[in-house]
């Protein structure tokens, strides 16, 4: 009877394995539809069930890039497989072990020129001047310079996906509870060209307003507002000034300093070559970042202090929402938050706008070759990521993901997929025509449109070094202390020369 | 049923073996080969698997790198608080258990409970005790009892030692209890009550027969939870996220390829490989000291 039990139990065990397999091959050639109507496809590529395979690194726009890809292969009468993470998970051993598998993606992504060493010493990055496909040579020709996924200024490896931005986020609903609403524009016109001094200034009147009642005046740009005598309408429920995620290290450790490396390197190539005397160089720009940090986090709707980097009370979670429900003014955040502030809080969503974060810079001290004038007037915008296309997979699947690329950024039918369903700013949008269809993204365009733009520096800085490093120690040092000693922003300032040498191996 | 047994030895054992080969024993030997050069993950730098061959260099260079030292202190640190706690507190409990008669059942499953909850649920669950539990309702300046010692406990690099010891606690002591509790009930009772008649108290009769007895629980719980602590790895991340100085070596070796661009899997499995002859070192050397102590009877 045992005997007969065994027999039974290990026929179905079996039987379950070869089940498994058999399903998932399967299920691979049937999930993309018919793959004998593929023109282009080589046998290599034909054997593993698709025409082309995308990589694709970011959550958030899995579904719209999936919609995108259907309507993409049934234009094309091709196969296309998608893969994306979930949202938030670390795509980089998961891309490894594909790039190392017999079925590579022929679309793969990337984030910075310093993900990009891997890819090209590997020989997995196609340098874009290699195109077959004379629609994506054109494209190519047309991605402007300081867009360039590179490592020496001249060959480009990458499609951007899009560009974002981020400042401090303001909602002009609130503005017009605080100053009156006929003086929400001229507000937001004199906020922009105001100086380092006067926003210093307005902060603590600010704070003191939601603290005591006290209504005061802010002077902006020569320009004066009252405040309104009662704390009413939105105002009513401020706790703060700005709402700050402390536990989040990526919000001042790549973000809040990348104001400040952009003062330093005029792009991350040139903050990728850094030398050690051009950051020495650089430190009074990063003491105007920890004296601009102090101000911010002193003013946060949870007092400075343990509490602050508490992760279950300060997230980025409770940074969004926190904004969304009015208990701060404003929120240093890109525009990738609006999704979270719709699901927080859809009435705050539709009178947002970006304004420029201030620093105490001085012309001498900038070695960028900008002025202390552009880097306050402007917003940080820059592409987050980009598509790549995989050198080592066929030429027929080179060439397909040529057509893909092209036909999602420069057809009408790809860019309604970008703009509409991904929220993406196009990298070749016009500013003048261009409409994001929401408050935050028209913002950005408006700062494009006008020039007002820095770039992203810190993307240069050695790997690992600007959120697990000098996030860190601002964190466990500095965002933790309610009062900072008197030579904080000096040490600082010197940790950030020392942290970054030692982790570049200057 | 024994003459089947031997008599199929091969066949059933095939499965198993092929198994341990294919997922255990051939990524082991490949790993240790790859230790000895300058793998990056998808490709070797240099060339082929022999042109990137750099010798004991990673090995070099990981007892050179602080973040492994410190890992490494801070997992010895670790895991001589742990081990003690945990073995005191199972100890104790499982005495307790022998001596209820009603529910034992019941107690033992409530107890075992926390053993099937995965490292990260745990991790994560921790983190909100010891944020808003412990910081604010209980033991902060506005809570049931100020205990400053006891509030933001995964802020500080000394008290997220305790805070990991008393979550790994949690989740551990009930399956040593259960160890525990097997090895006192062979116990024979004859033994104590012959020492009882003939006057020990309490402690003399724990030190002197429950202890030399317990000897073999004692090798095996030593064992799990010398191993255990030595690896953990979900809870770190869960808890700290290696914040102050928390990092510990299984998640130093883990993150270790995101501290370079591009990524030095070539010195990550170095340091795996000085991770693995450290545990084996160290469980090897406990064993055979535990089990020299065991009573014959």
């Amino acid at each position: 009877m045992k005997k007969v039990l065994a027999l039974v139990l290990t026929a179905v065990l079996g039987i379950g394995l070869l089940a498994g397999c058999g399903g998932s091959s399967s299920g691979g050639s049937s999930s993309g539809g018919d793959s004998s109507s593929a023109s282009s496809g080589s046998e290599a590529s034909s054997d593993a069930g698709y025409d082309l395979y995308i990589f694709n690194t970011k959550g958030e726009n899995a579904d719209a890039l999936q919609a995108a890809v259907d309507a993409f292969s049934a234009e094309k009468g091709v196969t296309v497989k998608v893969f994306s993470l979930g949202s938030g998970t670390n795509s980089d051993d998961t891309l490894r072990t594909e790039m190392a598998s017999k079925n590579k993606p022929g679309i793969f992504c990337c984030m910075n020129a310093m993900a990009l060493v891997e890819w090209v010493e590997g020989g997995y990055a196609m340098d874009l001047s290699k195109a077959t496909n004379e629609e994506f040579k054109k494209m190519v020709s047309e991605i402007p310079e300081n867009f360039y996924l590179t490592q020496d200024g001249v060959t480009n490896y990458g499609v951007p996906f899009n560009v974002e931005g981020y400042g401090y986020i303001v909602d002009k609903d609130m503005l017009s509870d605080l100053f009156g609403a006929d003086n929400v524009d001229a507000w937001i016109e004199a906020y922009k060209t105001a100086s380092y001094d006067e926003w210093e200034a307005m902060v603590d009147v600010l704070a003191a307003y939601i603290k005591d009642g006290t209504a005061g005046t802010v002077t902006l740009s020569g320009q004066t507002f009252d405040l309104a005598a009662e704390k009413t309408g939105l105002a009513a429920n401020l706790e703060g000034v700005f709402s700050v995620a402390g536990s989040e290290k990526w919000t001042y450790g790549d973000h809040l300093i990348n104001v400040a490396i952009d003062a330093i390197f005029k792009d991350s190539k040139a903050a990728s070559e850094a030398t050690a005397e051009q950051l020495e160089a650089g430190k009074a720009n990063v003491e105007a970042y920890a004296r601009t940090l102090d101000k911010i986090s002193a003013n946060a709707t949870t007092a400075r202090g343990p509490e602050l980097i508490n992760s279950s009370v300060n997230g980025y979670d409770q940074q969004v929402q926190n904004f969304a429900n009015g208990k701060a003014i404003f929120v240093k955040q890109g525009n990738w938050v609006y999704t979270n502030l719709m699901n927080a809080n859809p009435d705050v969503c539709d009178n947002l706008a970006f304004i420029p974060i201030k620093m105490p810079f001085n012309d001498a001290d900038i070695k960028s070759g900008l002025t202390a004038e552009h880097m306050n007037t402007s917003i940080p915008v820059f592409v987050p990521n980009y598509y790549l296309i995989n050198d080592k997979v066929s030429d027929a699947e080179k060439e397909l993901a040529q057509e893909f690329l092209v036909w999602l950024n420069t057809t009408e039918a790809g860019q309604k997929f970008v703009v509409e369903d991904m929220a993406f700013i196009p990298y070749n949008a016009d500013p003048a025509t261009t409409d994001a269809g929401y408050s935050l993204g028209n913002s950005i365009i408006e700062y494009i449109a006008a020039g007002k733009t820095i770039t992203n520096a810190y993307a240069g800085a050695p790997s690992g070094w600007s959120g697990d490093i000098f996030g860190a120690y601002i964190m466990e040092n500095y965002l933790n202390q309610p009062e900072w000693p008197a030579n904080a922003y000096e040490d600082i300032a010197n940790y950030f020369v020392s942290s970054w040498c030692e982790q570049a191996g200057l | 049923m024994e003459k089947y047994y031997k008599r199929r030895f091969a066949p059933l054992a095939l499965p198993a073996v092929i198994l341990f080969v294919m997922v255990i024993l051939l990524p082991f030997v490949i790993g240790i080969v790859y230790s000895f050069t300058s793998w990056r993950g998808t490709y070797f730098a240099g060339g082929t698997l022999f042109e990137s061959f750099v010798g004991f260099e990673n090995y070099i260079k990981a007892f050179k790198t602080k973040k492994f030292m410190d890992a490494l202190v801070y997992t010895v640190k670790f895991t001589l608080i742990a081990v003690v706690i945990i073995n005191l507190v199972s100890l104790c409990m499982s005495l307790l258990a022998t001596y209820i008669h009603k529910g034992a059942s019941a107690y033992r499953t409530i107890y075992f409970l926390p053993n099937l909850l995965g490292g990260l649920a745990l991790g994560y669950i921790w983190q909100f005790i010891f944020q808003i539990v412990f910081s604010k309702l209980l033991f902060g300046p506005e809570g049931v009892i100020s205990i400053p010692a006891l509030t933001n406990m995964t802020q500080d690099n000394t008290k997220a030692l305790f805070a990991l010891a008393i979550l790994f606690t949690w989740q551990q002591a009930g399956y040593m209890i259960l160890i525990y509790i097997n090895g006192l009930n062979n116990i024979p009772k004859d033994l104590t009550e012959a020492a009882s008649i003939d006057g020990a108290n309490v402690f003399q009769r724990f030190f002197n027969i429950t202890v030399p007895m317990l000897m073999p629980s004692f090798t095996i719980v030593f064992f799990l939870t010398l191993s255990r602590c030595f690896m953990l790895l979900d809870q770190n991340i869960a808890l700290t996220d290696g914040d102050f100085g928390t990092r510990m070596l299984a998640m130093q070796i883990l993150r270790t390829t995101r501290d370079s661009s591009p990524p030095n899997y070539g010195l990550a499995q170095a340091q795996a490989v000085i991770f693995f002859v450290l545990i084996a070192a160290v469980t090897i050397v406990q064993v055979s000291i535990t089990s020299k102590k065991e009573v014959e009877l």
